[in-house]
């Protein structure tokens, strides 16, 4: 995605530059957004982060892509703006979401011949006509659901599904394991689905009437 | 519950007898309590289990066994194939949002402050 050459940055090519710029802005923003009470404050966040990376363009040693260098400092530069101490991802992030499950249980047979599996079909959403699909409304669903995510499972489904990194550029940036990264990932998708639900299944009254 | 826990001995059982993990006998299921001769052995992947493994499964990151027990269970299961579409509905829609802008006033800011840098940079 990222196809500019960093010693063309580092001479001062401003073409180079000026791609860069917008190649990378809707991620960098997103993120700095998590962690801004507003917009302009996440623009400044990018802002001060553009400096930061010129400054530092000469420390880039390729070791992660440089779209994953960069945020790296843009995150850093937020969450100080922040006031949060450490980059690390806190332990509690996985435990105080212990509880979770990806469908209510109450969807399934709890005991009996049936147990564990569905007591009414889901909603098969492919048969959904494409038009509502690419709706408006429904992109809004999806916004207000993730900006209702922890903001741990907002970043990695931003990352991986909105912005489409690789994992391994996911869990560079946050100083993850895959495996944990993909316990976010699958909680995030889960609620997301959820939110969906009520806009693309039948209400549960028509289904069963 | 005791219900559960008999069952759940017998199909110990069969295993040890047949000694096969999936607990099907030359015979068949017949006289295994798994209800309407419906047999599933200890390996099976129940609906509610698949549905926490969607995610692995997307990403490739299931062992070859699970997967497996995956595909089987989803080539056969109404529901849970429609939960599937569900998931890659959503994630279709998440890779559909439309992408943050770039405000001009913004992009002025940072090419106002390249051509600084630069200009240090060349001196």
């Amino acid at each position: 995605m990222i196809d500019v050459d960093v010693q063309a940055l580092r001479r001062g090519d401003e073409v180079a530059y000026r791609s860069l710029v917008k190649d990378c802005h809707s991620t960098m923003l997103r993120l700095a957004l998590m962690y801004s009470p507003s917009r302009a404050i996440a623009e400044e966040t990018v802002q001060e982060t553009w400096i930061a990376v010129l400054r530092g363009l000469d420390g880039y040693a390729g070791r992660a892509s440089l779209r994953t260098w960069i945020c790296r400092i843009l995150v850093r530069i937020a969450q100080r703006r922040a006031g949060i101490e450490t980059r690390s991802m806190p332990f509690s992030a996985l435990a105080d979401d212990g509880d979770f499950a990806a469908v209510a249980a109450d969807r399934f047979f709890p005991a009996g011949p049936r147990a564990h599996r569905w007591i009414a079909v889901p909603d098969d959403w492919s048969r959904v006509p494409e038009d509502e699909v690419l709706s408006q409304e429904l992109k809004d669903v999806v916004s207000s659901a993730i900006a209702e995510l922890p903001r741990t499972q907002r970043e990695v489904i931003t990352l991986r599904d909105v912005e489409g990194w690789t994992t391994s550029e996911v869990s560079d940036l946050l100083d993850i394991q895959d495996g944990h990264q993909r316990v976010l990932l699958h909680r995030a998708r889960s609620r997301v689905r959820l939110a969906l639900d009520g806009y693309l299944s039948p209400p549960p009254a028509m289904a069963t009437a | 519950m005791r219900r559960i826990e008999i069952r759940r001995l017998l199909r110990a059982c069969v295993v040890w007898r047949t000694g096969r993990p999936d607990g099907v006998t030359e015979r068949g299921s017949r006289g295994f309590p798994g209800g309407r001769g419906q047999h599933v052995g200890m390996n099976y992947m129940y609906c509610a289990e698949l549905v926490e493994r969607t995610t692995d499964y997307l990403d490739d990151a299931l062992g070859s066994e699970d997967q497996v027990r995956m595909d089987r269970h989803l080539h056969v299961c109404p529901g849970c194939q429609a939960h599937f579409s569900e998931i890659q509905v959503t994630v279709g829609l998440l890779a559909d949002l439309s992408p943050e802008q770039l405000s001009a006033e913004l992009e002025s800011d940072l090419v106002t402050m390249f051509r600084g840098w630069a200009a240090g940079v060349r001196t």
